[in-house]
């Protein structure tokens, strides 16, 4: 390499360097606005009282006092609403992937009467705000008795039109020609869903797993509505609980906070992959 | 009928002698178990609702005494002298306006950050996504505290650029564009993924050629990346929009609950009040209905009118 | 989130959900409404009871009782229900809607006429008639106030009224001298500029009026007016007393010797009391000294309302507790109340400071007069005082709706935007079809 080479080598490769810092620079000055909130979250959470009403705001607390923490834990029965929003979203997820996925067959692969009429009273029911069913909902829970108990949470929210009709668009992709040679094999339909398309259409599973998970943990009114013992609270509603008793203890609040965003993250890390593969997958079928 | 067994999954009927076929097959019996959980449960938790709630909302009824029987007294009363539904169906599409817009646009330019093969890229684009995922109920909560007036972070931050402090959710003329930033803020990752998704999708070659006909950064966005983004676009126009016509009850339960004055009451809060806090179930659930007609209009018409100036070529 | 499916067990779970849900349709429910009977001997079985989330003395009072109640019957499981206080009246009437009542439910003087108007509550006459329970150590206004349409709602174990809270402490510094009964607005508004001082986050404000129906209600009154007259059917919040009243909370602001109510709506009036920053604190009743029991920055003190043109008015607040008429163990339910309000059961909540006991034989007794911490800050003598004087609530079937409505307008005149004799009438405007029956948006 002649030296004039060598000059414009490096010239380009510091420039490239001086891009990627910036670019990266700019990243982090990103995140920083996507995540700032939670870390000032967490920083309120462990200051004392008199380090929350200063204003210039102090970024750190000078001790942590995790008191705020313990004293949320004894006051309020913080790990029964996270284990209640856990087993709910579990079972209600399970149950939505059990409805969406056998529908779904049912709409893409078997033929029955009436099934076009069936699909498109589904495809129409995707446009119903969520209003229209509340009052009736309400009254219906209360003819069943379900008021204050979480099945009124599990059981209304187990069907899911939208992950039918992901599914149905996923099971048509597939190549019927594996399901073709298995029906030759003498296998019935419910042998063919179980061992052929449930596990070609894991991807998939995971998507309406992930949305289901969100709509079901997320849900604040309708458990506002149904549920009126304090044990039997899910987080979101919960932390409503905290917001109006300690609604300027700043630090039990973020302290609540914080706790409350635990079991969301461990989740969203495990099933991050998932969580975009759902979007993306919704919108390329919507 | 008899020619459709022969086509697609051959059906074990197809093996038997043809005469003896019943009417109930294998495959038919099969699709009707297979559809069975989801319709019953769609049955009773979706038609049965709907009928019901158009019941429901033909009577004046607490729940508590006897209904009575009020036609369409309920439809006639929101519709000409409810000026509490105006004002919220104002916010509302207010709300929509702020949201939507915003939305779009910071969802676009980030996804054009993102899209690129920086090494650790991925995790950038997981942070700007997490907002997402946490519940509204959580994010309205720290939300409440940064827009404090009087120990807020928004506020020394503005004041900084020696801005006055100012109350965001207490005054009647920022409440609203304050709900509206915090789920601008929330709903980035979304718009950010899907956009994503779009801009992927764009063949590559196509930059390469613009750039050696010598376009610059601005004509290559406005002659390949919009035109070929524009189904996404819409497809992000319409589901936000009916989204945020739909949304605006946690965030206004948990932040003002519907003040200063009437200034943050939202379609979706005042219907909630008028059901579970004055007990007129008959009234919120016309609302409902007159909310449901509203947004099947408004699908209706984005269909009719957006969906012929886009370019669907690729998909 | 890795659901493995296909496997049969995890089908078996949502099937048998579903099958459930349909069953469960079927056999529907009724609701059924139980005659009063003779007197049980014993009484047995779970009692749950609503109580607000917003006053942890009172729900520490509720279970205590609670315990010493389930002592003394042992067949007998009381339960208490925390609501979160934001909406607390409506998820209790919720609750009730639902076809799960609370036994007893813990509710406010405001309710009570939307309470017999929708017939929610037990009415206790029968009750009180065949136990032959005696109501005479109550004071009259509290069982005046609790009967409504002939119908005794509930029974309590306090009542409570305004008054106003002083630091004495700023007082003594500036040399002004302390409030007392005969304190007329004027003296309030010339006590509050001398008390003001310094600026920004350092000020103190001479006085701080909480923002709420209560406090502003006392005012109308004082000033001649009345919020809702003729029994409730009129808008009362348009006449020139009216006007006059708002004016004069008004010019505390506007003359900055108090807070908006926008510039303290992040801590609330009596956050800004308890951290020493404000000379007096008007718009609560005694539940507010249990707030300031561990306030030891300062020494504070309870003086009566100062007086408005035509005398003190101050708004009587009775909280009670009611039985759900649809309760399944109203026997049980009954007993407890019973408790809750008798000398045992109210003398057990002395240290909760919640009002003034509801029976005249304890609030006279010195054991509570002569309390220390009574005696410290005159706890008790501004309230005995200010009884003549109580106002109580205006009885609206629906109150929530109409007070919802007005206090949507009076945002812009306690920022500061526009004048009451502005917007007062607009309030009357729009609240007058709810006052007349059946005109109210979804009511009727």
């Amino acid at each position: 390499m002649t030296s004039a080479e060598h000059r414009l080598w490096r010239r380009r490769r510091s420039r490239s360097v001086g891009r990627k810092a910036a670019g990266y620079a700019a990243l982090t000055a990103l995140a920083l606005f996507a995540l700032g909130p939670f870390l000032w979250t967490v920083s309120t959470s462990l200051k004392n009282i008199d380090e929350i009403f200063v204003f210039p705001p102090q970024l750190l607390p000078s001790t942590l006092k995790w008191s705020n923490y313990t004293r949320l834990w004894h006051e309020f029965p913080m790990a029964r609403w996270i284990f209640n929003s856990a087993y709910i979203v579990v079972l209600a997820v399970l149950g939505k992937l059990f409805l969406a996925s056998t529908a779904a067959y049912a709409f893409a692969r078997l033929r029955w009467p009436g099934r076009d009429y069936v699909f498109y009273a589904y495809l129409t029911a995707l446009m119903i705000p969520w209003e229209v069913t509340l009052i009736p909902g309400f009254v219906l829970m209360r003819q069943f008795g379900w008021i204050d108990s979480h099945l009124a949470l599990i059981v209304p929210s187990l069907g899911d039109v939208f992950g039918t009709f992901l599914l149905r668009q996923f099971f048509l992709s597939l190549p019927r020609e594996l399901e073709e040679a298995a029906r030759i094999d003498g296998a019935g339909y419910l042998a063919v869903f179980c061992r052929i398309i449930l596990p070609l259409s894991k991807s998939a599973l995971a998507v309406v797993a992930v949305l289901g998970f969100m709509s079901v943990w997320n849900a604040f009114l309708w458990p506002l509505i149904m549920i009126d013992s304090t044990n039997k609270f899910t987080l979101p509603v919960g932390l409503q609980l905290l917001n109006s008793q300690h609604g300027t203890d700043w630090s039990v609040l973020m302290a609540g906070d914080v706790i409350a965003l635990i079991p969301v993250l461990i989740v969203y890390l495990a099933a991050q992959k998932h969580f975009v593969q759902g979007i993306t997958m919704t919108a390329r079928t919507g | 009928m008899a020619t459709a067994a022969t086509e697609g999954v051959i059906a074990p009927s197809a093996t038997r002698p043809a005469r003896a076929r019943p009417w109930l097959t294998r495959e038919r019996m099969a699709g009707f178990l297979f559809v069975t959980p989801s319709l019953i449960q769609f049955l009773i938790f979706t038609v049965y609702l709907m009928v019901s709630s158009l019941v429901i909302s033909t009577w004046s009824w607490d729940l508590l005494t006897p209904h009575r029987q009020r036609g369409f007294y309920n439809y006639t009363t929101l519709l000409l002298h409810d000026p509490i539904f105006r004002t919220a169906f104002k916010n509302t599409l207010e709300l929509t306006l702020l949201t939507v817009a915003p939305g779009m646009i910071l969802g676009l330019l980030l996804a054009m950050v993102v899209n690129t093969r920086l090494r650790g890229i991925s995790i950038f684009r997981a942070a700007y996504f997490l907002p997402v995922v946490v519940p509204t109920v959580a994010t309205a909560i720290i939300f409440r505290w940064l827009y404090n007036p009087d120990f807020g972070v928004l506020n020394w931050f503005l004041g900084l650029f020696g801005l006055q402090h100012h109350d965001w959710l207490g005054s009647p003329s920022t409440a609203l564009a304050s709900i509206a930033a915090m789920s601008v803020w929330q709903s980035l990752g979304w718009n950010m993924t899907y956009f994503l998704v779009g801009l992927q999708s764009i063949p590559e070659q196509l930059y390469e050629a613009a750039r050696i006909d010598g376009a610059g950064a601005w004509m290559r966005f406005r002659s390949i990346t919009w035109p070929l983004l524009t189904p996404m676009t819409f497809f992000v126009l319409v589901t936000s929009m009916i989204g945020s016509l739909q949304g605006g009850f946690d965030s206004v339960y948990l932040m003002t609950q519907g003040g200063p004055g009437y200034s943050t009451y939202t379609n979706s809060f005042y219907l909630y009040s008028q059901a579970f806090r004055y007990f007129h179930y008959g009234y919120a659930a016309a609302y409902a209905w007159v909310l449901f007609v509203v947004i099947g209009i408004v699908t209706f018409l984005q269909f009719r009118f957006l969906s012929k100036r886009i370019n669907y070529d690729f998909g | 989130m890795k659901a493995r499916l296909g496997q049969r067990a995890r089908w078996r779970l949502p099937a048998a959900v579903i099958t459930a849900a349909v069953a469960v349709t079927l056999v529907g429910c009724t609701g059924s409404s139980t005659g009063i009977t003779k007197k049980p001997a014993k009484v047995s079985g779970t009692v749950v009871m609503t109580e607000p989330g917003d006053n942890p003395g009172d729900i520490a009072l509720r279970h205590q009782l609670a315990a010493a109640f389930m002592r003394s019957h042992p067949g007998v499981n009381v339960k208490i229900l925390v609501v979160p206080a934001t909406n607390y009246d409506q998820k209790v009437q919720t609750m009730i809607a639902g076809g799960r009542p609370p036994d007893i439910f813990g509710s406010g003087d405001v309710q009570i006429a939307n309470i017999v108007a929708k017939n929610f509550a037990l009415d206790l006459t029968p009750y009180v008639k065949r136990d032959h329970y005696s109501l005479s150590d109550f004071y009259p206004q509290v069982i005046d106030g609790l009967t409504y349409d002939k119908k005794l709602v509930g029974l309590t174990d306090n009542w409570d009224t305004q008054v106003m809270y002083y630091n004495d402490t700023i007082f003594k510094k500036a040399g002004v001298a302390p409030p007392t009964a005969a304190w007329t607005w004027q003296d309030f508004v010339a006590a509050a500029k001398k008390l003001t001082s310094g600026s920004g986050t350092s000020k103190t404000y001479g006085g701080v009026f909480e923002n709420w129906f209560a406090a502003y209600f006392d005012q109308m009154w004082a000033w001649g007016g009345d919020p809702y007259p003729d029994k409730g059917t009129k808008c009362g919040y348009d006449s020139k007393q009216s006007v006059a009243a708002f004016n004069s909370i008004v010019s505390l602001y506007k003359s900055g010797v108090s807070p908006t109510p926008s510039q303290f709506s992040d801590q609330g009036a009596e956050q800004l009391f308890l951290s020493g920053r404000v000379g007096m604190y008007i718009g609560a009743g005694r539940w507010a000294a249990y707030d300031m029991r561990d306030v030891k920055r300062f020494d504070w003190k309870v003086a009566p309302l100062p007086a408005g043109p035509i005398g003190r008015a101050n708004f009587f607040h009775l909280s009670m507790f009611a039985i759900a008429r649809t309760s399944k163990n109203t026997e049980a339910a009954w007993e407890f109340l019973k408790y809750m309000v008798s000398s045992t059961g109210i003398k057990q909540g002395l240290a909760a400071v919640q009002g003034i006991p509801s029976r005249k034989s304890i609030a006279n007794s010195a054991a509570f007069k002569n309390d220390p911490f009574v005696v410290r800050h005159d706890a008790v003598a501004p309230f005995l005082a200010s009884l003549p004087t109580a106002h109580r609530a205006p009885y609206l079937p629906n109150f929530t709706q109409v007070q919802d409505g007005v206090d949507a307008q009076l945002d812009t005149v306690w920022s500061l935007k526009r004048s009451p004799a502005e917007v007062l009438p607009i309030i009357c405007q729009k609240i007058d079809p709810l006052l007349t029956a059946g005109g109210a948006p979804g009511g009727g």
